[in-house]
């Protein structure tokens, strides 16, 4: 373990250890801190804007009630995290995936993309619909939130090699899946290429 | 897809660029399911490169206020079962104690007397059925007696000496006090005089025991008590059964 991956594991213990003492400031901090990633990860499972909120706020009541049971020698985030995906599988088992997705299509022309990349996204989380519930939940963890194996190992409580290949097969669906959806007949006018997509990040 | 592009397609995604090596090329223009997949993971990693990251619809702020809320909910209602349960403990411990201080005796065993036959020597009374002690608030101290049944039979099992009755009916302290001179001394008083109890005591008692009068005193005394308490309750209960 590295020094800065050690400083921030004691700066977490800290957090938390002021949470449990009921500090606002603190549970706001610890709040903001893990925000984003629980809620990338409810809304790329779950497929809709309001139940990726809903869920997200469910998640933090339930990451506060149980933050006693939290072990100190192990890092936050995957701990959060798979508290997050019980959440999303629970929350996924009381409603189907269709209908819902059917509604975050619709909360997402709402708010269309100003890239206009909007609909390759669209597909792309159509597919991600598609895939079954472990695949699903491997290819967002490690390409959304840019997660090691282990980590999402931890997150799954799988092995590393279990991971691998669920990775391995999702994205081959996926490709399989953009294949029949037209996707390899000729790139569309929206879609940017590689050195556009370079040239915008430099 | 065959088993070369499976190989090389996933490894697309995670570096779009990657050169491809020349067999695969070569295979691609012969393969169009291939060039298809392999197209499709270029654009896909593409599509991966720009997704946006989603933004949180509610502040941290928001939602902390909300875990605060559900924590101070959540301790009051702890608050709430401890109370509860402090409460139901408090009643249990109070039942508990007053149980332990105050043994209840065994009612069914003290009877009323039916029937009292005095001879010279002794005093015979005939127990009812029904429990004498109804109620007892300070061990044998207030008794109350419940009305006899003359009408019930008579057996030899419920006959008891006006000693044994006098014994139960007496406070708990003097009966302690006394029963072990009631024993030695109760054919004394029964069946001899004074003159003969000195005789037949000579034994027990020790040599240097001058005068039985120190024992007899305090054994009489005792021992009219034990008697008057008995035929005062006899007369109340005699009284209720007319009335």
């Amino acid at each position: 373990m590295d020094m800065a991956q050690n400083t921030a594991w004691q700066d977490e213990r800290a957090l938390v250890r002021a949470c449990l003492k009921g500090d606002p400031q603190a549970t706001q901090r610890l709040v903001a801190r893990f925000q984003r990633d629980v809620y990338a990860v409810c809304l790329r499972l779950l497929g809709h804007v309001h139940d990726a909120e809903d869920v997200t706020q469910e998640v933090f009541l339930r990451v506060f009630r149980s933050l006693h049971c939290w072990d100190k020698s192990r890092p936050l985030r995957p701990w959060i995290l798979a508290i997050a995906v019980n959440r999303c599988r629970t929350w996924l088992r009381q409603r189907s995936w269709n209908s819902s997705l059917h509604d975050g299509l619709h909360d997402r022309q709402v708010r269309p993309d100003p890239n206009e990349l909007w609909e390759l996204q669209e597909t792309l989380q159509e597919a991600l619909g598609q895939l079954r519930e472990e695949y699903r939940l491997v290819f967002v963890l490690y390409h959304d939130r840019h997660l090691p194996y282990e980590e999402i190992a931890e997150i799954l409580g799988r092995p590393v090699g279990t991971i691998k290949t669920w990775l391995h097969r999702a994205r081959l669906e996926l490709i399989d899946y953009l294949r029949q959806r037209g996707w390899s007949e000729g790139l569309p006018t929206h879609v940017p290429s590689l050195s556009t997509l370079d040239s915008a990040d430099s | 897809m065959c088993r070369v592009c499976q190989l090389w397609t996933p490894l697309i995604l995670d570096d779009p660029e990657i050169e491809l090596p020349a067999e695969v090329r070569r295979h691609m223009e012969l393969c169009g399911e291939c060039r298809a997949s392999l197209t499709v993971a270029r654009r896909l990693a593409v599509a991966l490169r720009v997704w946006p990251e989603p933004e949180p619809g509610g502040s941290p702020k928001a939602i902390a206020e909300k875990v605060l809320a559900d924590r101070r909910e959540r301790q009051q209602a702890q608050m709430r079962h401890m109370m509860a349960a402090s409460l139901v403990l408090a009643v249990l411990a109070w039942f508990g104690l007053t149980a332990l201080e105050e043994p209840q005796p065994d009612i069914s065993s003290y009877r009323v007397a039916a029937q009292v036959t005095q001879t010279a020597s002794s005093t015979e009374v005939i127990a009812a059925s029904q429990p004498a002690i109804s109620h007892s608030e300070h061990g044998f101290t207030d008794v109350q007696i419940a009305r006899a049944q003359p009408s019930e039979a008579i057996s030899d099992s419920t006959r008891y000496s006006v000693q044994e009755l006098a014994y139960w009916f007496i406070p708990d302290s003097l009966r302690r006090s006394v029963e072990g001179m009631v024993e030695v001394v109760s054919p004394v008083l029964n069946n001899g005089t004074e003159s003969d109890s000195a005789l037949s005591l000579g034994d027990v008692l020790p040599v240097n025991w001058t005068s039985l009068e120190q024992l007899w005193h305090p054994l009489r005394d005792a021992g009219q008590n034990s008697l008057r308490l008995f035929r005062s309750l006899l007369t109340n209960v005699s009284q209720d059964s007319k009335s």
